[in-house]
């Protein structure tokens, strides 16, 4: 069931209730009704998709356990070699196959040969590429020794398929999420209130922002050939903003939703679109996976220590797997690619961790200066965005064409209808209101706590005033297809 | 706990206090009669008024933008009623109106949008509802869906208000009075062809659930003594030359499955794009008459089709001299 949805609206108030009103004294009792809840949440879209996260539960559990008491390396190898084979498996599978199967197939072509192998079809779980990455953490964890196997299968299992991030992240990893469950939780108020918060503002970022951003971007890329230049700019940058909005508005909404629960998830977005080059970008963008990438790819393919060649090798492996990991087409390992081109030369010459602390501290506006920083590394990820939105190559291809064109100086001619406007106007208040809340974990999480109650309430209100008023034509979550 | 409980509680109370007064105030149904959809009423009004055989057209909007009734009317002598309106009705909710409104002696000719949804969208079989009550027989009420479509409902007609009233914004789309007393659409007839025609997309194939559902409409038409035809819809080259593998492969389905017979193939309407109007199935004019020129075409050499025109056609006369004796 989407967030964004009557079934949840109805499913949550009831999980939540029942979680701290009849579940509560017992911690066993309470993760059995998470994993009960969570299956429910899951199940909703296709039943058949539980059998495939309740293997890799078994697997992944009896893996650690046995991990955990073997001390031959080899044998420990091998355990975690069956880990990594079922979960990958399992993505190779269903993501993989035909895209392999297709391109093995031309270039058998291309070499003049002639096969005709039947396809796979299959339904992609939902999440697959999420809860596969958060149950391998587990066991590689275990592996390195940085984390104890847990006995209490029934807590390992509410680790695995944590309702709130389940579908979409964030990733979250194993010594920071397991111990959670392994402790009794406790209701508290200004946690809940926050996560009420958080809920809201995701709700607003995925159901206002992304979703009529969607409609605009869709329009101008299903109709690319005909669009002029400046109009395509304009497509790109409508569709910067839905998958901002979509991807950081679902993980707000996830870590809102853990928090009336007693938990805390990790952060999984810190305002990238105020990132002043490309590698503070890929900190503040999809952080979880990002992270899980660096520190089970790149740090043990020796990250940036080496020769250079090493260095350059790594960056483009990580990229290229991360543009991969989005899914089963040339044009998100374009993406990756495009992204590792513009790391490289960063990294090469020692700027890649230039900007870590935080933008414009004790200021109200960025200098000059910061906000040329700011709007050239946007300009690039936008750029990038479109391998990322295209259909495949030859589109993504057909669309950069089309934008350095001469309508690139003319006037945006797509369908402006009497709908946009409001949204530009949205728009620009959703980037002052992110900009002033930059410091905070979501934007709102601290707006008006100084007001009164009474006024407070008033913006809230306003918040779900715009969000009945500006609702567009409900889209799935993007990143839901990965 | 106590406290978050009564703090959200009350919070969701003063929303819903809120909502159910903006509710009272911009739902009381007069922005859904004027627009587009308000045009079933009057359509409805024809058939009610009409006594004797009948040439239906239905489908989505391509055929309220495709067809020319009258034409048909001075051709064949028949009355004819375009019941084509809103694709997001669904094959459904159109075969469920024909239905109602089908009589002994009746000619249909059903054209659909590729891949139609059988279900539709149920917020605008809602809004047909609300402007033509006897519409709510054609679907199936779901309280979930009620209170989605509802809640849209409320939002759109806000949005109207404040456009309308507020702003002096005129409502998008078209209005009730596009149509002419056969149902057909004629207000666009001197507006300009749009340059990018909204609407495109990439179709994706699947086996198209609405087969089954005209198959057992066509079984209830041969009980009822009532001829009907299927017809591929109007399309624009552009958009059939990207879609062209799915279309086909729709078509190959459709035509090894569908019981009734088909009158044409997908390509018989593929029309230059400057002769639509403003989205992918909505003909200008100039294709309009194109369409009616190949549709009549076709009509005349099928054999079949003329005798059962022809047979309704005397059926009609002969009704009509009845009535009029009497």
């Amino acid at each position: 069931m989407l967030f964004n949805s009557l079934d949840f609206a109805i499913f949550l108030p009831i999980v939540f209730l029942l979680y701290w009103f009849v579940v509560h004294r017992n911690l066993r009792l309470q993760n059995a009704f998470i994993v009960v809840a969570s299956y429910i949440f899951y199940g909703w879209w296709d039943w058949r998709f539980l059998l495939l996260i309740i293997f890799s539960t078994f697997v992944d559990y009896s893996v650690g356990y046995l991990l955990h008491r073997q001390e031959k390396k080899r044998h420990r190898k091998l355990l975690l070699s069956i880990s990594i084979l079922v979960n990958l498996g399992f993505l190779a599978v269903f993501k993989y196959y035909n895209f392999f199967l297709e391109n093995f197939v031309e270039a058998y072509s291309f070499i003049g040969g002639s096969i005709r192998p039947s396809s796979l079809s299959l339904i992609l779980p939902v999440g697959i590429s999420f809860y596969t990455f958060q149950t391998l953490s587990y066991t590689i964890d275990i592996y390195n020794r940085k984390l104890q196997p847990t006995k209490d299968f029934i807590a390992f299992s509410a680790f695995v398929c944590f309702f709130p991030q389940l579908v979409a992240g964030p990733i979250e990893r194993a010594t920071h999420l397991l111990p959670q469950f392994l402790q009794k939780r406790s209701f508290e108020y200004n946690q809940a209130v926050n996560g009420l918060r958080q809920i809201l503002w995701g709700l607003f970022k995925k159901v206002v922002i992304a979703d009529n951003c969607a409609r605009y971007a869709d329009i101008i890329f299903n109709s690319s050939e005909d669009a002029s230049g400046s109009t395509l700019v304009v497509g790109a940058v409508f569709f910067a903003f839905q998958i901002y909005g979509d991807f950081s508005g679902y993980s707000d909404i996830a870590i809102g939703t853990s928090r009336l629960f007693g938990f805390d998830l990790m952060n999984n977005f810190n305002y990238p679109y105020f990132s002043r080059d490309i590698a503070e970008f890929w900190r503040r963008w999809h952080i979880s996976l990002s992270t899980w990438f660096r520190d089970y790819l790149y740090i043990p393919l020796g990250g940036s220590l080496g020769s250079t060649w090493k260095k350059v090798r790594n960056i483009f492996i990580i990229f290229l797997v991360s543009g991969f990991w989005h899914g089963a087409n040339w044009t998100f390992i374009a993406w990756g690619a495009l992204n590792a081109l513009y790391f490289l030369p960063l990294m090469v010459t020692k700027r890649n961790r230039k900007f870590m602390g935080r933008i414009a501290v004790g200021k109200d506006l960025p200098s000059l200066h910061e906000f040329a920083q700011i709007a050239l590394t946007f300009m690039l990820t936008c750029f990038a965005w479109i391998f990322f939105r295209a259909r495949d190559l030859a589109h993504a291809f057909q669309y950069i064409g089309g934008i350095f064109d001469a309508s690139l100086f003319q006037f945006p001619t797509f369908h402006l209808d009497s709908e946009v406007r409001p949204l530009l106007l949205l728009l620009g208040a959703f980037m002052i209101m992110e900009w002033l809340g930059r410091d905070d974990a979501f934007a709102i999480e601290n707006i008006g706590t100084p007001w009164p109650k009474p006024v407070r309430w008033s913006v809230y209100f306003g918040i779900v005033f715009l969000l009945f008023y500006f609702t567009g034509e409900q889209q799935q979550f993007i990143y839901f297809q990965f | 706990m106590k406290k978050f409980l009564t703090f959200t509680l009350f919070f969701l109370a003063l929303l819903g206090f809120g909502y159910l007064m903006v509710a009272v105030f911009v739902n009381d149904g007069s922005r859904e009669r004027n627009t587009y959809l308000g045009a079933l009423e009057q359509k409805h009004f024809r058939i009610e008024q009409l006594n004797e055989p009948t040439i239906f057209i239905a489908g989505g909007s391509n055929v309220a933008f495709g067809t020319d009734s009258r034409q048909l009317e001075e051709i064949y002598s028949m009355p004819v009623v375009n019941l084509g309106i809103h694709y997001g009705l669904g094959v459904s909710f159109i075969t469920n109106e024909l239905k109602a409104v089908v009589e002994k002696g009746d000619v249909v000719f059903i054209s659909l949008e590729y891949l139609l949804s059988g279900e539709g969208d149920y917020r605008v079989k809602r809004q047909a509802s609300i402007i033509y009550p006897e519409a709510s027989t054609y679907f199936e009420a779901d309280f979930t869906k009620e209170v989605r479509s509802g809640l849209k409902r409320t939002r759109n007609n806000l949005q109207y208000v404040i456009d309308h009233h507020l702003k002096g914004i005129a409502e998008s789309g078209y209005p009730k009075d596009s149509f002419n007393t056969y149902g057909d659409i004629v207000s666009t007839f001197n507006n300009e062809h749009h340059e990018q025609l909204k609407g495109k997309e990439e179709l994706q194939y699947r086996d198209w659930e609405g087969v089954e559902i005209l198959n057992e409409f066509y079984a209830f038409a041969q009980r009822k003594g009532v001829c009907v035809y299927f017809l591929y819809p109007p399309y624009p080259l552009s958009e059939f030359q990207k879609n062209e593998t799915v279309i086909l492969k729709t078509a190959n389905y459709i035509n090894a499955r569908l019981k009734m017979d088909i009158l044409n193939r997908p390509e018989t309407f593929v029309y230059a794009d400057s002769l639509f109007f403003d989205m992918v199935y909505h003909l200008n004019a100039t294709g309009r008459e194109k369409r009616m020129k190949a549709l009549l075409e076709i009509i005349t050499t099928k054999d079949e089709i003329g005798r059962c025109l022809q047979a309704k056609s005397e059926l009609a006369h002969s009704i009509s001299a009845v009535r009029n004796l009497k």
